[in-house]
């Protein structure tokens, strides 16, 4: 109760705030709380013209359909080892980048770097996907590389063993250049005093690096980190839809491609929304636990 | 940063959010939608164009062909003629080329439903049948002979025919699209001709005589793909050319017995997995087929590299010979009977359509606030006019009256603009949209090359008839339907994934029981079970 009379004096207080604050309530009731109510069908045997509340209740039946299929392992596995590689490689690429580029005095060479490498990000996934396939194939750049090498000629997306690797390299080619603006914004932001202060003192670009320049991004680079594993299950189906063939399932397949197979081209709904619900409660668990231990170690934190 | 969180936020929680928009959708949806017309007053004749300021919207999925021609397929002389022709206007819903099975599902799911809807029922969980029961479709039981006189008598008085639009409880759902007897083949085995006769090879019959072919081609020709194959986007073609001669399909079909039975998991099977497996260790296969689409093999093609595969009368013969009649007028085709094991024996199985198109034909939706107009508007196909319209198009464009019959004009046989026979079609017929009553002439006239007409000739020449599972003609019951959910995916996908691996060499066929074992762990019993259940009900129809 004492809330509540809090809150009604607060509102007659900043009125003017709440307004400015109430589009963006508005736009997240909306789009983010209101259609979590049709998540139930999870738990229903959904019928389109039936409507949510007239499809007859299941319980937990779709959940056991998916632990109990024969490939629930394989593209669990399949799921969290793209993720994880995603992560390990992918996350401190555009990091990487953006450290050299912040050393690089030279203006025009640095914008035209920067534009370059993020160009990738503004095509479309398809287009992506053919030139993934024209320099993959056994014609293809790469292989002309490896021939010229000495190296024997191999169809990259043919064979399972390749599909991660070129699945996480073609990602960081794609993101790396429009991931590291965040962190070149987090870097124009260090006092130069700092660097002038480190020189005084005898310290060389690789030490202003490393006591300056990182601990300087730091907090971006954990909270970029947070957020990255909040969505560890989430890889998203698109681009492996392209890539993909029966012989390199056995390592491209994962949750999002099966559940894109079997809910949505076989119109069950309701396992979707079952697998959708299962991968949002264990990226929400990783999230809490990175976002503690984050807040333990660093004293840096989402919240 | 945000842009790609955003994204893959999205995707994971795709099925969450999309549920959101149905729930959206069904709330607002009103119970009291009537299903059966208003009693109106009785058949007269219908007049065309008619009088009505109806509105129709109709789903139909975009003709790839003339996609870069045209961004709406109202947009298509053809349909600006229709609604001249019949007085209605269309607004036409198009899901994006490829995408046509989700964006069906979809629009099911939001309910937000069209008046027309064009494509195959079959693809709706338990069938047309099912789509009645949950109230997608409309009975047309009264409808068809009120309104749409014309299908009706095409329907009644066919028997087979009416058999196979009709449900297992004797309603009618749709209105067909119908394929005549020369339509109903039209892809096959080509070789290059031209190569044959190089190398004075005869055109191959059996297995034995196409093996050495491909390895003839391979050493003479250098072709280092002898057979290619489109396995990217149509891997259950190859199956349908050379499964047939070891007497077996790929996935369900009709046995000898009348059993339905899933290829990919009898013995027969193997033996075409063993002889597949030797090709393509001996490099007689394009060594990258699972990656191959039509582009890519056009490309090898072009190269040389590939001297045998499988493709259409229109898409491939047609459009090569064209292709090449002035840049390499030795190259040649000439479409192969579908292989055998011994000489002179029928071929088990092939490509043969049925009389009934299912993914052309159209049915009204529940939610029609026009029942009436559509369906007076769909007999138009179904009239001597719609059929010669449909068929041939705008007299004097592109056809002429020659002694009454119509004859197509230049303007299709060699086009001004450069389009393709299929482009023509698309933008001034009612190819691959409207259901049509496909006349025979049609086709005659369109196969320009005597290596069409051959190659339709022998590829016709199957027991495909008796042995094809039509998927599109049998309904499943509600129980079938949760069986077929539950299975469905993971037999299918066992069976893609072991077939390339078997091919490949990475799994020995010595583990073939294992992987039949595997099949039958995966549910395929009930499968088939489900299957010949609906199909035994369709043949007591």
């Amino acid at each position: 109760m004492r809330f509540l009379s809090r809150l009604a004096k607060d509102l007659k207080k900043y009125r003017v705030y709440y307004m400015l604050a109430l589009p963006a309530i508005i736009y997240y009731f909306i789009f983010s709380y209101k259609p979590m109510y049709g998540a139930i069908i999870a738990f229903k045997d959904f019928k389109p013209m039936k409507g949510i509340w007239g499809s007859p209740w299941v319980g937990l039946e779709h959940f056991q359909t998916l632990f109990h299929s024969a490939f629930f392992w394989d593209i669990l596995l399949n799921t969290l080892k793209i993720s994880l590689y995603s992560i390990l490689f992918g996350f401190p690429a555009p990091i990487i980048l953006a450290l050299l580029l912040n050393e690089v005095r030279h203006t025009f060479v640095k914008r035209t770097v920067q534009s370059l490498t993020y160009i990738p990000h503004f095509i479309s996934l398809v287009v992506i996907c053919g030139l993934i396939k024209a320099f993959s194939g056994s014609d293809g750049l790469i292989n002309d590389l490896i021939a010229w090498f000495g190296g024997e000629r191999v169809s990259m997306l043919l064979w399972p063993e390749y599909f991660r690797t070129l699945y996480v390299s073609s990602g960081i080619w794609q993101e790396v250049g429009w991931g590291s603006i965040i962190y070149i914004a987090a870097l124009a932001a260090i006092d130069v005093e700092q660097y002038e202060a480190a020189r005084i003192d005898g310290a060389g670009r690789f030490k202003q690096l490393l006591h300056i320049t990182l601990p300087g991004i730091k907090t971006t680079i954990i909270i970029m980190l947070i957020l990255r594993l909040g969505h560890v299950m989430g890889v998203g189906y698109e681009k492996i839809i392209l890539l993909y063939n029966p012989n390199t399932y056995s390592t491209a397949d994962v949750i999002s491609t099966y559940v894109y197979r079997k809910g949505v081209l076989e119109f069950n709904y309701s396992f979707s929304a079952a697998v959708g619900i299962f991968n949002s409660v264990i990226d929400f668990t990783i999230l809490i636990l990175a976002n503690r231990l984050a807040k333990r170690w660093n004293e840096t934190s989402l919240w | 940063m945000s842009k790609t969180m955003k994204r893959v936020l999205m995707t994971t929680l795709t099925a969450v959010l999309a549920t959101g928009v149905m729930a959206g959708c069904s709330q607002k949806e009103n119970p009291a939608g009537s299903s059966s017309p208003s009693p109106l007053a009785s058949t007269a004749e219908t007049k065309y164009p008619l009088q009505t300021n109806a509105k129709l919207k109709v789903f139909m999925g975009a003709n790839k062909d003339i996609a870069q021609l045209v961004s709406n397929m109202g947009e298509t002389p053809f349909m600006k003629e229709l609604e001249k022709r019949t007085g209605v206007k269309l607004e036409f819903i198009h899901p994006t080329v490829g995408a046509e099975k989700d964006f069906f599902n979809t629009l099911i799911a939001s309910g937000d439903l069209p008046d027309i809807f064009i494509g195959n029922m079959g693809d709706y969980p338990g069938g047309a049948s099912a789509a009645e029961k949950d109230g997608v479709i409309l009975s047309l039981n009264d409808i068809l002979p009120k309104y749409a006189p014309n299908a009706w008598n095409l329907i009644s008085k066919d028997k087979e025919m009416d058999k196979m639009v009709k449900t297992d409880t004797g309603k009618y759902l749709m209105f067909p699209s119908v394929r005549s007897e020369l339509g109903k083949v039209f892809a096959g085995p080509l070789l290059r001709a031209d190569w044959l006769k190089e190398l004075n090879l005869p055109v191959p019959e059996t297995i034995d005589e196409w093996y050495t072919v491909l390895k003839t081609f391979k050493e003479k020709k250098g072709a280092t793909a002898a057979f290619g194959y489109e396995g990217k986007s149509t891997p259950a073609l190859l199956r349908d050319v050379f499964l047939g001669a070891y007497k077996t399909d790929y996935a369900f079909y009709v046995d000898d017995k009348g059993k339905v039975q899933f290829g990919a998991a009898t013995q027969e099977y193997k033996s075409f997995l063993t002889t597949f497996h030797k090709w393509y260790e001996e490099g007689l296969i394009d060594k990258d087929f699972p990656l191959t689409d039509a582009n890519k093999l056009k490309s090898l093609i072009d190269q040389n590299k590939t001297g045998a595969f499988i493709g259409q009368s229109g898409g491939y013969i047609r459009s090569l010979l064209d292709k090449y009649k002035t840049s390499n007028p030795t190259f040649d085709l000439v479409g192969a009977k579908y292989p055998v094991l011994k000489k002179g024996d029928t071929p088990f199985s092939g490509q043969k359509d049925q009389k009934f198109n299912a993914p052309f034909s159209a049915v009204i939706t529940a939610k029609s606030k026009n029942v009436e107009i559509a369906a007076k508007f769909l007999d138009y196909f179904f009239t001597p006019e719609g059929i010669q319209f449909s068929n041939f198009g705008i007299e004097n464009t592109t056809y002429k009256l020659e002694n009454g019959k119509p004859k197509f004009t230049e303007f299709v046989t060699s086009n001004p603009n450069k389009w393709t026979s299929t482009q023509v079609q698309a933008m001034y017929s009612s190819f691959n949209g409207f259901p049509a009553v496909e006349l025979p002439e049609k086709i005659e006239q369109l196969n320009i090359y005597k290596q069409q007409t051959e190659a339709l000739k022998v590829w016709a020449q199957t027991d495909a008839d008796k042995h094809a599972f039509r998927d599109s003609v049998i309904s499943h019951t509600e129980e079938e339907s949760k069986i077929v959910a539950k299975y469905n995916e993971d037999v299918y996908k066992y069976a893609e994934q072991m077939f390339t691996k078997f091919v490949f060499g990475s799994e020995s066929l010595d583990n073939y029981q294992k992987y039949l074992d595997q099949l039958k762990a995966l549910g395929v019993d009930q499968l088939i079970k489900a299957k010949q259940d609906a199909y035994d009900r369709y043949m007591k129809r």
